[in-house]
């Protein structure tokens, strides 16, 4: 028996475990999702006036930080694969560093909400996106802390495994844009 | 530029391009309601986006039953989205 008739993991890069933890916040991350887009129905109007006081070129500002982010993390992981472990580690903690950048603009944008009385008591609406962005940005974090942990200990699996919990976070962000920011 | 390397920064490049693209789309400094067809085809764009970064970041090419399994997933999600968002037009 060949190693593709047991081993329902192979191709994917990085650890097995991984792929399941990224599974498992796949499904949390779009029932919220499903969840922001189904209490909308009941409130259209309201949806609409909150959401316009959000922005949206900030939303996208940290698409394009997490996406130039994720091209770190994938040229770390190529770097490895070709035994460079140091080009590895500069990699790792660019992609680290534009996860500060992201974590400080969605603070500022938080900060802005606040200031301007918008907070999680705000409405169905401020409820969600401080719940969804939140548990995203606590991601960003752990994300961090994964990407260190790797780059202390370079190893192929090592890196593939901090990199699929990078573009996780990163994949997620590109959901959470759109449905948040731009549907109307 | 290692081929590898190069892919990586194709791959971003359109990602940032679909990105950018959201703005128009999206009708960023419109406050109006923004109708069927451009709901959908925003939608379409992050399922572009979130394809190409499954392919290429996460390198999912190598497993492809893995990369048609979570496309689909994706591709799911962004559907109901999709309806949820037109049925709120509706109420």
């Amino acid at each position: 028996m060949n190693r593709s008739q047991t081993d329902p993991f192979e191709g994917l890069p990085g650890h097995p475990m991984m792929w399941i933890l990224v599974g498992s916040e796949l499904l949390v991350f779009g029932g919220a999702l499903i969840a922001f887009s189904a209490a909308r129905i009941a409130d259209p109007s309201g949806f609409q006036a909150a959401q316009d006081h959000l922005d949206r070129l900030a939303g996208l500002f940290n698409v394009m930080i997490l996406v130039t982010s994720g091209l770190f993390a994938a040229l770390a992981v190529e770097a490895m694969r070709r035994d460079a472990p140091d080009v590895a580690r500069r990699h790792l903690a660019m992609a680290g560093l534009l996860g500060f950048v992201f974590l400080a603009a969605k603070g500022a944008e938080y900060a802005r909400h606040i200031a301007d009385g918008f907070t999680i008591d705000s409405g169905a609406f401020f409820t969600l996106y401080y719940l969804i962005t939140g548990f995203h940005a606590l991601h960003v974090v752990l994300g961090i802390v994964i990407l260190a942990i790797v780059g202390r200990w370079p190893t192929v699996a090592n890196i593939e495994s901090g990199a699929v919990f990078w573009h996780m976070v990163d994949l997620v962000w590109l959901l959470v844009f759109p449905v948040l920011y731009l549907v109307r | 530029m290692a081929p590898a390397s190069s892919r990586l920064l194709r791959a971003w490049a359109y990602m940032m391009a679909l990105s950018a693209a959201a703005i128009p789309v999206g009708r960023a400094d419109d406050m109006r309601p923004l109708g069927a067809a451009l709901t959908l085809l925003l939608l379409a764009a992050t399922f572009m986006k979130v394809a190409i970064l499954m392919n290429h970041y996460l390198d999912l090419r190598r497993a492809a039953a893995w990369n048609r399994a979570l496309r689909a997933s994706a591709a799911v999600l962004l559907i109901v989205i999709a309806a949820l968002s037109l049925i709120a037009r509706l109420a």
